[in-house]
């Protein structure tokens, strides 16, 4: 059994419109996100285990879709930034998502310009690659 | 071919053997389903006594701590596909994990996912005190978020004979079925004897059979979560379990018995009719023959615990686990065992006369206890160091202040101060001066002193890793 379920959560930064996405499952197509109106993007699929994705990054200006003050605050940005990524619903930690993110050669998961982000899903199970990650997940509330 | 129901333990316990999966595989096969045990907290102790970083499992199982030093990442998955495959060699419909105690958690939830991944047709079941953090705690967060999660698909709570039978019949409404609430059952006698049948006992270093004789207890220790659990104590008639001692030598040629409860000695009646019965059986027979048995005792005064009741003990081959808990007598009263020292003394000279074995139960750094109370219990074992030879072990555990207990209710009239949400040993005694290192400096002293005596003292390694 090499199916695994992913469950992946980006934060969408709007200028201008958003980022458009196309994500690509071992070369194949699966989404192609270029009508998304919402500020979050959520991604349910069903894939083979191990698996490489690609997330090939467009629909940004340089010039025109990050808006910043006088100050060189950014008031708006366009942007995706990885938030969540599940598999079979078990969610790797916040520092584990910067582990597997490669932006534009850089582990990075704030995805701010026109680049292909990739995340490898290797070892032998999703069991393997979480322990090897050091994924440990604590479910004790305090009493 | 397929079974109903897998009943499997899981680590960490130390190497004995798991009682819960015998119990369910004769209650459920007496219902009509079939089903198969497995311990796997057994083998997980023998594949970690035997690999070479096999503490690097025992640490993982118990705080799910990873050395990629030493690789520990592939022992620990290696481990759980190794574990997998002999649960799938079963071919099971439904999976049931036993978690003894909160030290189950990682590997039950790891394993889980795993199961999940590779099969996820079984359906797996989670039970057992472990499944709660704390067993008289109120949160059942880690079954219920396992639940959410997908990695399980039903946990029970409480006493599993009556819920599992339930379970398997489709009756999710049952009171205990992925509630925090359960029902006590009323009658320990009403079920068959455990079925160790696919236990393998090669697997234990002491071969043992573990026997449940009673639930709950007759006291109401402050500090003790078990009689938040089980709140009424429930016995067994001793004829029962003696029967059920010959049933288990006469499968499995084994003789030596460990009693799974809080106490031995509740119900006296009962009680000493298993030691007759006992008596009786081993009378004329070689040692290696004999029925041998260890269990909690509490202790009791000269009249009620006399000197023929030593003689029967003598002849069972009986080793008592006295929960003494502290020497110093108004502590010791003050937390609700209610005897005085003179007594503890006649235990231990019984125990030299008799050459039973006892080991002490003691709770070290008790919140009422003072440092004055500290140098008392050391001199107090020194004065007793011509009882060493005969005490087995002194089991020292730190103080701890467990969620739902009495003890935890009267913090604040013994001084006693600590952070919200911390581990149950992180607490100062603020009017007595005494902080966690304190205490902890305490018991290290404690047990060099007493090994200076001759006494063999055992401390919690848990207890040990979560201090230092």
């Amino acid at each position: 059994m090499n199916k695994v379920n992913l469950s992946i959560e980006f934060e969408m930064g709007y200028c201008n419109g958003y980022m458009q996405c196309k994500v690509l499952n071992n070369d194949k197509e699966i989404f192609d996100i270029k009508n998304n109106e919402n500020k979050i993007l959520k991604l349910d699929f069903t894939t083979d285990w191990p698996t490489i994705l690609r997330f090939e990054l467009t629909n940004k200006d340089p010039n025109r879709d990050t808006a910043i003050d006088e100050n060189g605050n950014i008031l708006e940005n366009k942007y995706m930034w990885l938030k969540k990524f599940a598999v079979n619903n078990l969610p790797l930690n916040e520092p584990n998502l910067y582990k597997i993110a490669v932006f534009a050669g850089k582990n990075e998961i704030f995805w701010d310009r026109n680049e292909t982000a990739t995340i490898e899903l290797t070892e032998d199970t999703p069991t393997r690659w979480l322990l090897s990650l050091n994924n440990v997940i604590y479910l004790r509330e305090a009493p | 071919m397929s079974v109903d129901i897998l009943f499997s333990s899981t680590p960490w316990i130390d190497g004995t053997p798991c009682l819960a999966p015998a119990i369910l595989k004769s209650v459920v096969e007496h219902n009509g389903f079939s089903a198969k045990t497995i311990d796997l907290a057994a083998y997980v102790y023998q594949c970690a006594q035997n690999h070479p970083n096999g503490n690097q499992i025992q640490k993982f199982c118990q705080q799910q701590y990873i050395n990629f030093d030493l690789g520990a990442d592939k022992i620990i998955a290696d481990l759980i596909e190794d574990c997998t495959e002999k649960i799938l060699a079963h071919n099971p419909k439904i999976l049931g994990f036993s978690m003894l105690s909160q030290e189950s958690q990682f590997f039950t939830m790891w394993l889980s996912y795993h199961i999940k991944h590779v099969a996820p047709d079984i359906k797996i079941i989670i039970g057992g005190s472990g499944v709660k953090n704390f067993i008289a705690g109120s949160n059942i967060f880690y079954a219920q978020e396992l639940r959410n999660l997908g990695i399980i698909d039903d946990f029970i709570m409480g006493d599993g004979e009556h819920a599992m039978v339930e379970y398997l019949l489709n009756n999710r409404e049952f009171n205990g079925i992925n509630t925090p609430t359960w029902a006590q059952i009323g009658n320990l006698d009403d079920f068959p004897f455990p079925n160790f049948d696919d236990y393998n006992f090669d697997w234990y270093n002491i071969k043992s059979i573990p026997v449940c004789d009673s639930r709950g207890c007759v006291r109401k220790c402050e500090f003790c979560d078990i009689i938040k659990h089980w709140t009424s104590y429930k016995y067994r008639s001793g004829n029962s379990v003696f029967q059920e001692i010959l049933h288990q030598i006469d499968k499995h040629n084994i003789y030596n018995f460990s009693f799974y409860n809080s106490l031995t000695n509740g119900n006296m009646k009962q009680f000493e009719i298993i030691l007759d019965l006992i008596c009786d059986y081993n009378q004329g027979k070689v040692r290696t023959k004999q029925i041998s048995w260890d269990g909690y005792f509490i202790v009791r005064d000269q009249l009620r615990h006399p000197e023929r009741l030593w003689k029967k003990l003598q002849k069972n081959n009986a080793h008592l686990l006295l929960g003494v808990e502290s020497v110093v007598e108004h502590v010791r009263i003050g937390l609700g065992k209610n005897f005085k020292n003179d007594a503890i003394d006649y235990h231990l000279e019984m125990a030299k006369k008799y050459n039973v074995k006892v080991s002490l139960l003691m709770i070290v750094g008790y919140p009422t206890e003072t440092k004055a109370d500290f140098e008392f219990t050391k001199k107090w074992f020194v004065e007793r160091k011509r009882y060493a030879p005969y005490i087995k072990n002194v089991i020292a555990t730190l103080a701890a202040i467990l969620p739902g207990t009495e003890l935890e209710k009267n913090l604040a009239n013994y001084g006693v101060v600590r952070d919200e949400g911390t581990i149950p040993i992180m607490w100062q005694n603020e009017e007595a001066n005494i902080s966690e290192s304190y205490r902890y400096e305490y018991l290290l002293s404690f047990r060099s002193l007493l090994e200076q005596n001759g006494f063999f003292v055992s401390v919690d390694d848990t207890t040990l890793q979560e201090v230092t």
